[in-house]
């Protein structure tokens, strides 16, 4: 049920809307739990329905716990001076007549003002704001994308209404953001499910094998719905040693242990009135899940080392790829803690191979991506060079076409990619245990080689402008999907090799020896290759992921970025770090994906 | 009333702040289908302070402001049509207010079309 803040210096609006949006929430300042329709004092002029002002909407958003899904404001304030923004009215002129007029300037405009302020504290706060025309808002506040204007200044119930339902549609679309929910059944019921659950306040469990999206989820959707105030905070349990996992939830005293050097606060501190995803909740030992449990049981957290509890009210939403159930029966998850995690309404992300009708779409995206990301800017600025095809390149022209290659269907102004229909069926036919994750390295991957093979080919002679045509040929596709298939050229694989500047400068400064058994294909090849570098990168950085991180991505790279891949690799970090300690070098420790 | 407003200061203002109150519940009540309740056509003005005032009393202030070259004799004999009309719970009687403030827009829009700012009555 959509929560509605009416901010109007006169009750008018509030008192329409609770008569033709019955069915809406309210927030009120009378802090009453039943709504306004229903309250006696509603007929004795009650001045608690809405905020006449900005203070009296500031304090009541400071006090709900979730925040309105959307709110009505006014332009134009009548309210005596003390009641108007700015609070500090050091420009106000001291002659009657210019401060009369700066008043009323100050009231004609209050929305604005209001707004701005809104903005500080609630950046994803959509408003429906009440005006004559545009024309009075400036250029400023237009651009605003969550600010939805309701031009007619003599308002009918009729037009509101349309607005503020018009306001909560669009706002929802600008949540979902970028999700592709497809076309499947099993989508569409977590999308359903997701959508009800990402207002509840109680925990949301979701269970998903790796890379079906769970944090993408968490992330674009769970909590841009949630309503609640805060922000996000998303934290890997996998990849956090269990010693330092404790001081990570629930944070530290200085001096609490020896290295503790200042206060810090946990995850549960930082998400504190907004969302905490933790993933892979089922590393945590029995210990901390004790402690987790009265964390949720009391919405509050006492740090390392301190005696005094402080406020953690976080919207949970907690991901596994694990059967949480089956861990508790085998007795490696507590059941109290399971129960607390609300695992009657868990959400089950099907794998892509469950969902196979949509794996064209999701090719499609996946291709368009890589083809845009900064990673294949330089391929791709390298085809525009050797084959000046396009006349003005227009990335937003992109094209992926399931079929076989066409010079008429090729987009004028940008790379058209084409892939045979029985190419595709192979794919949609193909297990995907990676899920997503696997599915956007592969797309990188066919273009990678694709324009690696192009680039190595023959010049295009006279500089005759063509169209942009990528095909994709069956036997690449094959040669990524199976362990048998083509090999790679020779002149993909030095292309390939210019575009890695890393490996050249590790071979500079003593070198790394692969060794790969010959016919493995490309998907085989490239992995077995990436495992083995890997390893010799955190021997060498002496199992420090962050640091490994900082030198495969540079400094914004993180350690829960190469420990994903290293998952995805299967390789065990647990092992390498008993390599490590002992001294050993391990052939491989990958387990086979 | 569904015209094209232009964005004339004045008009915008006796729009927001008399037409748009006294007209507010009576447009509901004709939209709604409903019959107002007694005493609820009667509308509450407020002053720029947030004040109580009468609509002929803030009508007067409003008209201070008008450009010079409006007439807005008319306009001020039909808020006291509607003020009454409202005391009758006469719905029409209210709404009547809505062509009267339609042909005010015309007479500004004529009067001012293509001519520059005017000073206010009150300034001459």
């Amino acid at each position: 049920m959509p929560k509605l803040l009416i901010i109007d210096d006169r009750d008018e609006t509030v008192e329409l809307c609770h008569r033709h949006l019955a069915e809406f929430e309210y927030v009120t300042r009378c802090g009453k739990p039943i709504p306004c329709n229903v309250c006696e004092q509603r007929a004795r002029g009650c001045a608690l329905k809405g905020a006449h002002d900005y203070f009296e909407a500031a304090r009541v958003l400071r006090e709900v716990e979730r925040l309105p899904d959307l709110v009505v404001l006014d332009l134009h304030f009548a309210l005596p001076k003390e009641r108007l923004l700015p609070e500090n009215k050091t420009e106000m002129p001291k002659e009657a007549k210019a401060q009369k007029a700066y008043l009323e300037s100050l009231r004609r405009r209050q929305g604005l003002l209001i707004l701005e302020r809104l903005r500080a504290d609630y950046p994803r706060l959509p408003v429906v704001m009440l005006t004559t025309t545009d024309f009075e808002l400036g250029e400023q506040r237009l651009s605003d994308p969550l600010v939805y204007l309701c031009q007619n200044e003599i308002v009918d119930s009729r037009s509101l209404v349309a607005e503020i339902r018009r306001a909560l549609q669009l706002s929802h679309k600008t949540e979902e953001g970028d999700v592709f929910w497809g076309k499947s059944v099993s989508m569409a019921a977590v999308r359903r499910s997701l959508g009800i659950l990402s207002r509840s306040p109680l925990p949301t469990l979701v269970e998903g094998e790796t890379g079906t999206g769970k944090s993408y989820l968490a992330e674009h959707f769970i909590h841009p719905r949630s309503g609640v105030k805060g922000r996000l905070v998303v934290t890997d349990l996998s990849t956090i040693p269990a010693s330092l996992l404790p001081a990570h939830l629930f944070g530290t005293k200085k001096g609490a242990y020896t290295g503790a050097v200042a206060d810090q606060p946990g995850v549960f501190e930082q998400a504190h009135h907004g969302t905490l995803f933790l993933d892979e909740i089922a590393n945590l030992d029995l210990d901390l899940q004790r402690q987790l449990l009265l964390v949720l049981e009391r919405n509050e957290v006492t740090r390392l080392g301190d005696t005094t509890p402080r406020p953690a009210a976080v919207k949970l939403v907690a991901a596994t790829n694990q059967g949480l159930a089956a861990l508790v029966e085998q007795g490696r998850f507590r059941s109290d803690l399971y129960m607390r995690l609300n695992p009657a309404t868990r959400i089950r992300l099907p794998p892509l191979r469950e969902r196979r009708e949509d794996i064209a779409d999701l090719l499609r995206f996946s291709v368009l991506e890589a083809l845009q990301s900064p990673a294949m800017a330089s391929l791709v600025h390298a085809f525009l060079i050797k084959f000046p095809t396009l006349s003005s390149f227009d990335p937003s022209e992109n094209a992926v076409l399931f079929r076989r290659p066409s010079a008429k269907l090729a987009a004028a102004n940008g790379f058209t990619v084409f892939l045979a229909p029985g190419a595709l069926k192979r794919l949609v036919d193909h297990g995907w245990p990676g899920n997503h994750r696997e599915l956007r390295l592969f797309a990188t991957n066919l273009l990678v080689f694709t324009l690696c093979q192009l680039l190595e080919g023959p010049d295009a002679g006279a500089r005759s402008r063509a169209p942009a045509v990528l095909a994709l040929t069956d036997e690449l596709v094959d040669g990524l999907l199976s362990s048998t298939g083509a090999q790679v050229s020779e002149g993909a694989l030095a292309a390939s090799r210019a575009m890695s500047p890393r490996p050249t400068e590790l071979q500079e400064s003593g070198g790394v020896l692969v060794e790969i058994p010959e016919g493995l294909g490309f998907s085989t090849t490239a992995s077995r290759v990436e495992t083995q570098y890997l390893e010799h990168l955190y021997m060498k950085h002496r199992g420090d992921l962050a640091a490994v991180a900082r030198y495969l991505l540079g400094p914004l790279g993180t350690a829960r970025q190469v420990h994903l891949r290293f998952n995805q690799l299967g390789l065990k970090i647990k092992l390498m770090r008993q390599h490590l300690l002992t001294g050993s070098v391990p052939a491989s420790v990958a387990e086979e994906p | 009333m569904s015209k094209l407003i232009p964005p004339h200061p004045w008009l915008a203002r006796v729009r927001h702040d008399l037409a748009k109150r006294l007209l507010w519940v009576a447009r509901d009540c004709r939209d709604a289908g409903r019959q107002p309740a007694p005493g609820e056509l009667v509308a509450t003005l407020v002053d720029d302070e947030g004040q109580p005032i009468d609509a002929i009393s803030l009508w007067n202030s409003l008209a201070e402001q008008a450009p010079a070259e409006i007439s807005v004799v008319e306009f001020r004999s039909a808020i006291v049509a509607c003020v009454d009309a409202a005391e009758r719970n006469d719905l029409a009687g209210v709404l009547g207010l809505e062509l009267a403030f339609e042909q005010l827009i015309e007479r500004v829009a004529s009067s001012l079309n293509g001519a520059a700012p005017t000073p206010t009555r009150k300034a001459r």
